[in-house]
This record gives C-alpha cells, structure tokens and sequence, in this order.
C-alpha cells in the first residue's frame, strides 16, 4: 500500500494510505482508540462516539472509526475536548445501563474481595483456583475467615431466598485453611524487580496486604514494625480462642516469601525517623493504625486496676499476666469490649460486667460474640454510664448513672440519655473499651489533624512521597478495610512513582440496588450451612484455644452452590466497563433516582441470555448477524431511547430466524448478550487459548476454547475473526460453540469398554482394538466381504472418511461403503 | 364581457380553514356561467386570512379574507354581479386603497412566485407562467457547465437550513464519476411550525420538477426522487398530478423536448421521522432501510442513494432554479447581502398577527418580518422572543431583533436559519418551558444511534423537567451547558448537533428566568404548573360561584355569596377559574 498521506497525530509525523481511516491508522502508531461499535469484521457504523478525535479545522469532533484521513491532516486524541466527549457518552450510556457490574458481597466487602470467584472455586472442590482468587484481593484468608464482620453476607442476595446469606466468611476460611494444611498457599511467581524501593512502616493487615501489592509490581519493600511479630491489630488486639497466632503467622511468612524485608522492634521516632526513610526510600506508607485506648474521661480513671481495653488485649496477645481481680468491669460495647470481657473471665475473673450506656440493640459487637460472651456468663448491664472509678490507691468499685434512650443520633442509633439515678458495682479492675485512637506523637504536626493523618482521596499525604493507609487515615475499622486500604495504597504509590503523581485506581461499576425477595421467588430454598456449635462450657475449659472448627468441606460445597453468581456474566471482559473505568465515567453522574431507565427485556433460550437492559445498541449484533452468520434475524426497532434490538413483532428469538450460531453474543462488547454457560468467573488474566477443530462434522471449523488456568476446566467457546487459515472465517455453528458441556461430563467415555455378559469392563485399546480386528476378520471369512457394510458419521473427517473407505475396499474387500450425508 | 376568474385557496391551510364549503358555494351559485372560471389554487401566504377567494376581473384582483359560504354568495351578487366591491371583506385589491397590505409590499416572491395564483394541477398555468421555460433555455443554450456557473453566480445557498452552496454541491455531483446519478428533492419538512416546502409543493409542483430536471442536466442525471412526508396528503397527490402531466408534455422523460436529454422522477414518500430529513438518513430511507443517518464522509456526491452519486437539495432551493435560470444569476443576487443572496421563505407562527407564508429579502432584520410584515403582537401583548430554525434553531430576544436575516448573522446569534420556522413569542412564555417543548421534539425524534442524541438530549430533558417542576438545583444551568456543548461536538447527525440549540440560547438570553425557577422557585411567565398558584382575593370575591362550579376537581369551596377558597393541595392549576371570575378576584402568583 501506497503510504503516502502524511498526518500529524498527537504532534508526531505518520504516514497512512488513501481512504484509510483515522482509528486505523492510530492503530498502526500505537494510538489506542476506544470503541464500542466498530469491528473491522463488519461494516462502518459509527453510532457509539467513543472514538471522538480532534482534526484540526473540523467544525466538531470527529469519528475515527469512519473518518479518512487526509495529506496534512492534523490529529489530537488526547486532548480535553475529546476526553470530556468520550466521558460524557461513557456516562449516558452508563445512566441507560440496567444492571450490576460485580455482585453486591464483592461491592460491600471493603477489600473487594472476588467473591463470586472465590466461593464458586471452593463450591467445584476446586481450592487452589478459590485461593489464588482471594489472594487477589485478600491478603489473609484464612486470618479474615476467622474475625471479618462479613459486610458482604449482609447484601448477599441468598437473603432474599433462604433468609439467611451464604457462608461467605466461613468458606473464605476453609479455602485460607486448606492452603496452611496443605502447606502450601499458592506458587510465589518470580517477581521483576523494578529498582524502586518502598518503605512501610506498621505491619498490620493494612501494611502487610500493601507490602504485597507493591511486591508483586516489582518494588522492594521493608516493613518496619515496632513489635517482635507482624500482624499488628490482628494479632495483638483479638485473642487466640479467635484467631490463633499461628494462623496468621503462616499467611503472613507466604506474603512474606515473595521476597518482603521486615525490620522488626523498629519503632517510628525512636529507631528511625520519617526523613531518613523518605531519604532512603522512594516513598514511604505509614500503616501504624490506632492502638491508643480512649479515656473514659471520669475521675478515679488513674487508679490502678484501670485499663484500656486494647492495652489488656495487647498484654493478653503477649501471654503476659495481668491481675484483674476477681470482680472486672468492662466498658463499652464493640468488639474490642466482648474480646475484653471474654478474656478477663478466660483470666480467671470470677465476676466480668459489661457496661454498656445503650441497650443490646444498639451495640456495635458481632451478635454471636455478645450471645457466646453471654453464654460464657458476662453480665451485661445495659443503659448505664461510668460517673467515676473509686477506691484507695486501687479500683474499689464503679459508679454507673442508669441511662435511657432518647431520639437517635447521627449514626442513627438511639442516643443514651442520663436519668440521675445512680449505682455502685464492687469491682477489682475497670477495662476501658471505649474506643481507640491513633497515637500520633511520633510523627510531623503538618501530616495530621490530631486524630488522623491527613490524606487525599489517593492516599497521598501532604508530604510529597509519604502514603497513609488503615486505621491511621480511617480510624478504627476491621481488618479487610485495612487490607483494601493497603491494596490501593500500593497502586497509588505506584502510579506515583512510575507516573509522577499519586492515583488511587478507579472502577467503573454499575449499581443495582432495587432488587426484593420477589424477584428471586423462582430460586429454590436452601438453608445455610453453619458450623457446628461449640458450648460455653467447653470453650472456656480449653480458655484460648479456638473452638469454632469451620465448614466442613462437604458443607462448603453445598453452600458455596448457593452462590446465584450475582452481576454481570461480562464484567471481566465488557468494554463499556473497561473505558468506563479507564476515562473515570462515574455511572452515578446521572443517577436512576433522578434519571429514568426504560425497562427492556431479558429473554433467555437454551444458550444465551438476552439482557436488553444492557444494550447500548451499537449495533454489532444486528450487523454480526446480517453480514458474517446472514440470517438477519434481529435488527433495531423503535427509535431514539425506545430503541430495542430484536426479531420484530414481538417475537421470542426462539420463534425467530435465530439459528444460535451465537457470533452476536461473542461480538457483544458489553453484557446485553451473554452465554448462558458463562458467569463471569473465570478471568481473561487467568484464561488461555487453545486453538482446535471442531469435533462435530467435517467441515472442520476452527474454534478457540477458552481454558481457565486456574482449574484447568473448558469455560467458553469462541472463534476467531482474524484467523487467515480458518476456513470458517469466525463463523460456526450452534454445535460449536455451545454444545461444549460433554468436555466435563462424569458419564464421558474416556477408556474403551468391552461387554462380557451383559456388563461393561474396562480394557486397553490394544485389546479393544484386536476384539475389532478379530470379529471384522470373522465375518469376512465366513460370511463373505459383501456381508459387511460401513458407514460413517458426520463427525467423521474427511481425512477419517478416506481411510475408512480404504479399510473397507482393501481389508474387508466390500465396496459397501458410505457416508451418512453421502459426502 | 370579459371574463372573471374567481380563485379559492385550496392549499391545506384552507382547507383546514374551511375552504371547501366556500368552495362548494361558490361551485353551486357559479354554476352554469361560462364567463365565470373557478380555479383551485395554493397557499397565498396570508394564512391568517383563510379561506381565502381572489376575483379577478379587468386584470384587477380583489381578494377576500375570512370567506364564509355566505360571504361567498356575497361576493358572487355583490361583487361579479354588482361590480361592487364588499370593502368589509377585501384585504388586497388593485381596485381600491381602502385595504393595504404590508404583509404583501414587503415581500420578494421567487419561490412563491406562483403560490397561489395558479391552479397547481394544470400544467398550462404554470407553462402560462413562463414554466419551463428555463428547461428549454438550458437544454437549448447552456451547457451543465454554464448551469452550474450561472446558479454559482447567483449566490443561493441551500435553503434546507445548512446553507451550503448550491452550485458547488452541483458541481461536486457532477465532478464525481458515476454511471447513474440520482437527484433527491429533499421535501422532508418536519419543524414544528414550518410550511414552506408543503405550501410550494401543494400550490406550485412544477417548479420544483424543472428544478430537478434542471439540476438532473447540470449534474448529468437522469434520476429524480422527491422524498416527500406522508403526513403531506395533498402534495403527493398534485406532485403526482404534475409528474403525470410533466410526462404527458415530454417535459420528463426520454428524449425531453427533443433534445436529447433523459429525467424522470419518482416521488418516496416517507414515513414522517425527522432525522429523514437528514440527507443520510434520507437516502438510506429512499434505499428502503431504517432512516438512520451515517457518519460523513462518504458525502452524497461520492456515495449517495445506493451507493450512486447524488445532488441532495430541499424543496425551497429546487423553486429559485428556474428563476434563476431564466432571470440570471445576477438579478437573483441582486437580492440579499453579501454572503446570502436572494429571497428566504419564513413560515410566520406563533404569537403572530398574521400568521403565513412570507417571501422576503435576505438581510431583512428580524424586528421587520415580525412587525412589519408579521403584523406584531396579538392582543396588545409583549414581544418576549421568536425561535428561529425550528427545533434545533435558536430563541433570540428583543435585544436581537435587529439581526439581519442571513446565515451568517443569525448563526452568529446561536440560532440557525434552519429552513425558515419563524415562532413567536409573546410575554405569557415561560422560556423554560420553550426549551423543553423544542427538547422532547427533538428527544422524540432522535433515531437513536448515538449516545449524545438518544440519551443526552433525555438526560436534559430530564433537567429541565426538574426545572420546571421547582426541583431545580443551582449548578443545574452548568451542567446543562456543557452537556449541551459535548451533545453539539459530539453528535452524528445535524439533529443532534443542533438538538441543544434552544436550551444554549435561552440559557443566553433568558438566563434570569433559569434562576428564577431554581433559585426562588419561581415562574416568571406563570406557566410552569408546578411553580404557581391561584388565589382568590377575599376583598373582590362576590361569591357568585362560578368559579367553585367551573374548576374540573372541586378544588374550590365557598357558599353562595360568600368568600370562596382554593384548596392548594387539589388544585391543578388549570386556570379555569380566572378566566370565569367575573370580577377579576383570582390572581396567580
């Protein structure tokens, strides 16, 4: 081709060829050019405007995809005429896009834990591929499995149907479980250094998950740590019946084997200082999180016997001795309050109390710690408030004021209202678990605002080069925030690095939040399955050791089939997502409470689902279907926002001209069109391609199957347009691309059989093969070549038809040869 | 005694106005007298006047307005029999000064040179008026070349509203290499508003033939099509009418006049999408497939209807060829200013005193063609703002009623000419409103292909209905703004990259009334039902409940002769009330 045409694109001389188009040629030069609508398989449509470009003395943008280019032409496809265009389409198109990207657990979980990967993998036995899942966002499984809250078995849809969400949380555990029984958490890929070098002080999840992020990118990191172990919060703040040290200890020396450095006993202010580090370092990520119990601002609170909640549990998580006496009074009533409590009785405590100023209702501690720390015997003593700690030189006792409810809060709950009555507790100790703050003395005044070090929404302090994530930038939350926190800590760092300036990484994620109980009334009921209970009795006459077993693995499997695989079956690979995320189109920009989405149809039939809701009706599959499988079965109907792709006439596609060769559904950029057999599970970045024939009949198109690396299992069937050797040229048939279940079948014959009195048993080919040869021979022989005749199947290739026609004429000597198509 | 010829203005607008029975009457009293000649003609432009009847008798007209059956046995005893003029009734006649007529003095009458006065389905009467005369000049005398240089010369540029050259787009159709080669007549008119293409197709087809036939030797074609609406009943059928006879005559055909040179046309009549009248959806509607438009290029010069090169021109364009062709391009640039030549047909709508057709000058300002050939106001009314361009056009306030009307100027304004809509506005507009009524158009109207038409212009829709509703929020001008600056930079299709026009201009000019309804809640005009409410004044109030009686939802109580009280929670604000008070009590806030 004549390349004579020269354009400036982005400022740099290329050469392109007459009636070449703009987004092609950008292509050639390495200029990426969003698009929806254009495939070079089909012809021009130029509907989506995605690929808006700037062409200098053009009245408006213009479309690459069908804009020729011209001698002299002038091209900018970065400019911020044209990012705003592109952002503006993404989000109208977003604001008519009915559906969820990811599942709801995965949205609520502030790790953005793969859920609906990772409990699927488990559901199929399949533990390595559930591991590897999590690892991907959950740096600590089994550690996680074991403490998490679960937020996201609060959204669980499995709600809807059963009341009661799946065991997300437990599952997560037994697959963390399985990796430390099999001594083995998952292969430590060999990591490409990139020279750059990070410093992170605190060892906490925040700080451990960001280690490993940063790791795998290629960065060497060191942890400081001021403790003699990793884990802070995790392993110094929730007792052992919990979560056993050593637990945590092996998921951590996993993260650590990728070749993390730790500086341990090493102190921020006393054994290093933040300007040696930013010194040393090319940037630096404060994770030191909140260890400083909150005072309950009463008098008496410096007499001996009071503590802070968090100090207690440090000591306890040490195996120090502290003497509590024999009657405590613990204060508050989260989490830390019930692992307080739970522990002073575990320490001998005859007599523990719970103070709590509101009622049970409206305490922030997991149900089943307050129902097991009541069942261990703890007296809960609600709607009181320490007036002050009493007694000579130690803790006497413990004045309360009763408290009742009165209008809620700001956080919705009901605000405690002092009555002036008063009481008195004998006690020996108070445990203050009121709450916990960051201890900020170590570091420059300008980073924090006394309570939290300041950051931006990209985890960039005001100090150029130093990061803060978790607690320390939070406040107290649970663990697998501190680990999402790290998680985007580390991509903004290394944005920062390799990019100049700090990015947190966006996502571009449609939300559905209206869906009940009636939209899942077709789903059949299944109970959740729970471990199996543990008696107060027994718990505390083995004091610290844990006594929740878990799952078994059977129960996993049964409950991780619960999962309805919630959110799009496309979200790994819809393009609108993918530019959706990367030109930061927020999809609540235009929000549905202001904003109106027509309602359109979701048809399934025995291969693909058609979500209509999803469209964005750039027309692929009407010209998919018109120009490559050319039955022009569906096409547009209606016009502007009440546009519908379809067969017409308010047909079903089954009673259509629709012979499901399924090339709409592979071409589809966004999910409007799904395979039925697809979830939205495996991932391109875990997925190869196998290139085979098909095995169905002799036309021998080529098809590409889709294995998922991580279990080795078939997911999905397609073909490939940019094949110059397929003869299929892209296309096949229904056959071929959705008839792939048999792959996996349990009832696939994968040995021969012989049959000896009515039953089958197994033999080797040789000897199938020679009971052939010898029942072939004995035919011919005594009943002469022409007693024999051979046809083969459709399946058969044209290379397998040869030989048997050559079988038939030079062995058994018969011309009773055929085809069953007569081929 | 010569002979008279009594007119009757059987274009839709008569029609509609009652024309057929007067017609009936005059059929019925006239019958039988052969020194009478009743002819069927097209729109006169004084729409406001229908049903109109012309008397023409000695060469001098007379025409009447507002004809009635009875009128019109009164002009048949009075005036043909009595030679008396019915001076009550005449609006123009050459026989008396008692009526003048500016609407007509200002006019310039190129494309409606004919409208009117002849009957559209005889083609003597067009031939009569030098009809094809320029066929003839050019087949006879002019090469394609000299054509297309002589409507160069003459400066006309497209009248469908984008404005580009005529004879350059000739020129681009004949340079471009094609065995066939199509002639689209683009009759496609579908502004809310606008009649100009429907009054020349229905009362003078024939010009729009030789203009086709005209161009069809210019650029070297031999096909025509007229991609006409549906919703325009009788101008298919004299189209057809004079297609029939333009055949019958060899003025289409093989071998026209004898000379050799070969033009037919057929007429598609189209479903009645907007986006159709844009020309790739247009052609891809004349192919038989969905009018959806595609991107350019190809242009239609290159790659038009089925993939043949083809000339794309409105109706109004096709009516100034002959002329020009016969009067020279000269005389027709005579007319206008610099960069906009010639006459422009505006279709005067709204709140207009004379409402109809008017041919004017290019450069003409806008205040003029609204008070002075529009008449004004009705009703002692304020003017408050006229759209210019039709929906997609812009809405300009006094303090621009001086623009010249010419491309460039009224492009300047941030409106278009568009193809000529001219709607008036007067003080009790709510511009908010205006904005929304051009944007569901528009939004209805989108086919649907690209994300900044088909969801944007619903996206602001959707704003201005919060608007106007009182839900507006502060940055909600903003946001409309650059939404509408992306939907324009970034559509496909003129429809959508004119689709936020009326909401950029009135946000221009009217941005106090935006403010009004966000930020004080507040409808300036009283329109917006959501922003106003009635109430009933207890001095006036006589209790004579007819106001009670007259609201549609029983949301007025009162007794007899005692004060009345609306229930704000059921009123709909329909506004019944005030118009049955008798003693101005209700007031609307």
């Amino acid at each position: 081709m004549d390349r004579s045409l020269k354009v400036i694109l982005n400022g740099k001389e290329v050469f392109g060829y007459r009636d070449q188009k703009i987004l092609e040629l950008c292509a050639e030069n390495g200029v990426e050019i969003p698009t929806l609508c254009y495939d070079p398989h089909l012809s021009l449509h130029g509907g989506c405007s995605i690929c808006l470009v700037e062409v200098k003395g053009a009245k408006s943008l213009v479309r690459a995809c069908a804009m020729p280019i011209s001698d002299g032409m002038e091209v900018q496809t970065n400019t911020e005429r044209v990012y705003g265009a592109r952002q503006l389409a993404l989000q109208l198109l977003l604001s008519d896009h009915v559906g969820d990207c990811r599942p709801p657990c995965q949205l609520t979980c502030p790790a953005r834990g793969d859920v609906k990967g990772y409990v699927n993998y488990a559901a199929e036995g399949e533990y390595r591929a559930s591991l590897d899942a999590l690892h991907d966002n959950i740096t600590l499984p089994a550690s996680i499995g074991r403490v998490c809250p679960a937020p996201c078995e609060e959204k669980c849809r499995r709600n809807f149907v059963d009341e009661e969400p799946v065991s997300i949380r437990e599952i997560k555990r037994f697959v963390g479980d399985w990796g430390i029984n099999q001594n083995d958490l998952g292969k430590i890929p060999e990591v490409r250094e990139n020279g750059r070098k990070v410093a992170i002080i605190g060892g906490g999840p925040a700080g451990v998950s960001a280690a490993y992020y940063l790791r795998k990118m290629g960065y060497a990191v060191t942890i400081f740590d001021k403790e003699a172990s990793l884990g802070g919060m995790m392993r110094y703040g929730i007792p052992d019946y919990r979560l056993p040290q050593q637990i945590l200890q092996k998921e951590i020396d996993w993260i650590l084997a990728h070749g993390i450095e730790t500086k341990l006993n090493t102190a921020l202010g006393r054994d290093v200082t933040l300007d040696e580090l930013r010194k040393d370092y090319d940037s630096v990520l404060l994770a030191i999180g909140c260890w400083k119990s909150m005072p309950m601002r009463v008098p008496g609170e410096d007499l001996k016997g009071v503590l802070g909640g968090i100090d207690y549990l440090y000591e306890v998580n040490k195996g120090n001795k502290v003497d509590l006496g024999k009657k405590v009074a613990v204060v508050g009533g989260g989490n830390t309050a019930m692992d307080a409590c739970r522990c002073a009785l575990r320490n001998g405590a005859e007599q523990v109390y719970v103070l709590y100023r509101r009622t049970r209702e409206e305490m922030p501690a997991e149900n089943i710690e307050i129902d097991e720390a009541m069942e261990e015997g703890i007296e809960f003593v609600f709607l009181s408030a320490p007036v002050a700690v009493e007694g000579d030189g130690r803790v006497e006792r413990i004045v309360c004021e009763k408290m009742k409810l009165g209008e809620p809060d700001a956080s919705g709950r009901r605000r405690p209202v002092p009555t002036g009555e008063q009481f008195t507790l004998e006690v020996d100790s108070v445990i203050a678990a009121i709450g916990q703050g960051a201890d900020l003395s170590n570091l420059p005044k300008d980073l924090h605002d006394g309570k939290r070090v300041r950051s931006d929404e990209h985890f960039a302090t005001q100090t150029e080069g130093v990061f803060v994530c978790g607690d320390l930038k939070t406040g107290p939350d649970i663990a697998a925030s501190a680990i999402g926190e790290g998680h985007w800590a580390a991509e903004s760092i290394n944005h920062f690095i390799m990019e100049g300036v700090p990015h947190r990484p966006f996502e571009c994620d449609v939300v559905r939040d209206d869906l009940g109980p009636e939209d899942f009334l077709e789903e059949e009921k299944q109970p959740q399955e729970h471990p199996v209970h543990c008696p107060g009795e027994v718990r505390l006459s083995k004091p610290f050791q844990e006594y929740n077993m878990g799952l078994t693995e059977e129960q996993v499997n049964r409950d991780g089939s619960r999962c309805m695989k919630c959110g799009c079956a496309d979200v790994y690979e819809c393009k609108l997502r993918q530019y959706g995320t990367d030109y930061e189109a927020l999809p609540e920009t235009f929000s549905k409470e202001e904003y109106s989405r027509p309602s359109r149809t979701l048809e399934a039939n025995s291969y693909y689902l058609r979500n209509m809701d999803k469209c964005i009706q750039c027309g692929v599959c009407v010209r998919a279907c018109s120009q490559k499988a050319l039955y022009s079965a569906i096409d547009f109907q209606n016009r502007g926002m009440d546009t519908l792709i379809g067969p017409g006439l308010e047909r079903s596609i089954d009673n259509s001209a629709c012979v499901f060769c399924g090339q709409c559904v592979q071409l589809c950029p966004t999910g409007a069109l799904t395979e039925n057999s697809v979830h939205g599970i495996s991932r391109p970045s875990y997925s190869r391609v196998v290139k085979t024939t098909c095995t169905y009949c002799g036309v021998g198109c080529e098809l590409n199957i889709h294995v998922d690396e991580l279990t080795g299992k078939v997911w999905n069937v397609t073909t490939d347009y940019d094949s110059t050797t397929s003869q299929n040229e892209g296309r096949c048939c229904v056959k071929g691309r959705f008839g792939w279940s048999f792959i996996h079948s349990r009832d696939r014959l994968t040995k021969p059989l012989i049959k000896e009195d009515g039953v089958f048993r197994e033999a080797s080919w040789n000897e199938a093969i020679g009971l052939i040869a010898k029942k072939f021979t004995g035919y011919r022989d005594t009943s002469g070549s022409d007693s024999v005749a051979f046809f083969t199947s459709a399946r058969c290739t044209n290379e397998e038809n040869y030989l048997l026609q050559r079988f038939a004429r030079e062995v058994m000597g018969t011309n009773n040869v055929d085809h069953c198509a007569h081929l | 005694m010569d002979k008279i010829t009594v007119k009757v203005g059987m274009a839709s607008c008569g029609i509609a106005a009652g024309s057929r029975p007067v017609l009936k009457e005059l059929q019925k009293t006239l019958a039988g007298r052969s020194e009478v000649e009743i002819k069927e003609v097209g729109c006169l432009g004084l729409c406001f006047h229908e049903p109109l009847v012309e008397v023409d008798q000695n060469g001098k007209r007379t025409v009447y307005g507002e004809v009635t059956p009875e009128i019109a046995a009164r002009i048949v005893s009075e005036h043909i029999d009595g030679g008396k003029i019915l001076e009550d009734r005449a609006i123009l006649s050459d026989e008396t000064d008692a009526c003048e007529n500016r609407m007509v003095e200002r006019q310039v009458r190129v494309v409606l040179r004919n409208s009117g006065l002849i009957d559209p389905t005889r083609i003597e009467e067009y031939i009569a008026r030098q009809g094809y005369e320029a066929l003839k000049k050019a087949l006879s005398s002019m090469t394609p070349e000299q054509v297309i240089e002589e409507i160069l010369a003459s400066g006309l540029r497209g009248r469908g509203g984008a404005g580009f050259p005529t004879g350059l787009k000739w020129k681009f159709a004949r340079a471009s290499r094609g065995d066939e080669k199509y002639v689209v007549c683009n009759a496609d008119e579908g502004d809310p508003g606008a009649f100009m293409d429907r009054s020349v197709l229905e009362g003078d087809p024939h010009s729009i033939i030789e203009g086709m036939a005209v161009c069809g030797y210019a650029i070297g074609s031999t096909h025509g099509v007229i991609y006409c609406r549906a919703e325009y009943p009788l101008a298919i059928k004299n189209l057809s009418i004079a297609l029939d006879q333009a055949r019958e005559k060899n003025l289409l055909g093989k071998n026209i006049m004898g000379m050799g040179f070969e033009f037919d046309i057929y007429i598609k009549e189209g479903a009645g999408a907007f986006v159709c009248g844009e020309e790739t959806a247009l052609m891809a509607s004349i192919e038989g497939r969905r009018g959806m438009p595609r991107p350019r290029p190809p242009f239609p010069a290159n790659r038009g209807v089925y993939g043949k090169p083809t000339n794309i021109n409105n109706v109004e364009t096709f009516a100034n060829i002959a002329w020009i062709i016969l009067n020279g391009g000269k005389a027709f640039a005579a007319y206008g200013t610099e960069k906009s030549k010639g006459s422009k047909v505006f279709a005067l709508a709204g709140k207009i005193s004379k409402g109809g057709l008017v041919e004017v000058p290019m450069g003409m300002p806008i205040r003029d063609v609204i008070f002075d050939v529009g008449g004004g106001i009705p009703n002692g009314k304020k003017f408050k703002a006229v759209q210019l361009g039709g929906p997609s056009g812009g809405c300009l306030p006094e303090s621009m009623l001086d623009t010249p009307v010419d491309y460039e100027s009224i492009n300047a304004t941030g409106a278009i000419m568009g193809s000529g809509g001219m709607v008036v506005m007067d003080e009790d507009t709510c511009i908010v409103d205006v904005a929304k009524f051009f944007l569901t158009f528009v939004q209805n109207e989108s086919c649907g292909k690209c994300p900044f038409c088909r969801i944007g212009t619903k996206r602001m829709l959707e704003i201005l209905e919060r608007i106007c509703s009182g839900k507006g929020k502060p940055e909600d001008i903003g946001l409309l703004e650059d939404m509408a600056y992306k939907v324009k930079d970034g559509s496909l299709c003129g429809l959508g990259q004119t689709a936020p026009n009326p909401v950029l201009t009135t946000i221009k000019y009217f941005r106090d009334e935006y403010e009004a309804h966000i930020n004080d809640k507040r409808c300036p005009a009283k329109v917006c039902t959501a922003l106003i409410h009635y109430t009933i004044d207890p001095e006036k109030c006589i209790g004579c409940t007819k106001c009670a009686r007259q609201c549609p939802v029983n949301a007025i109580s009162g007794e007899i002769k005692k004060l009345h009280v609306i229930d704000q929670d059921a009123c709909v604000r329909c506004g019944q009330c005030i118009k049955v008070c008798p003693v101005k009590a209700i007031s609307v806030e």
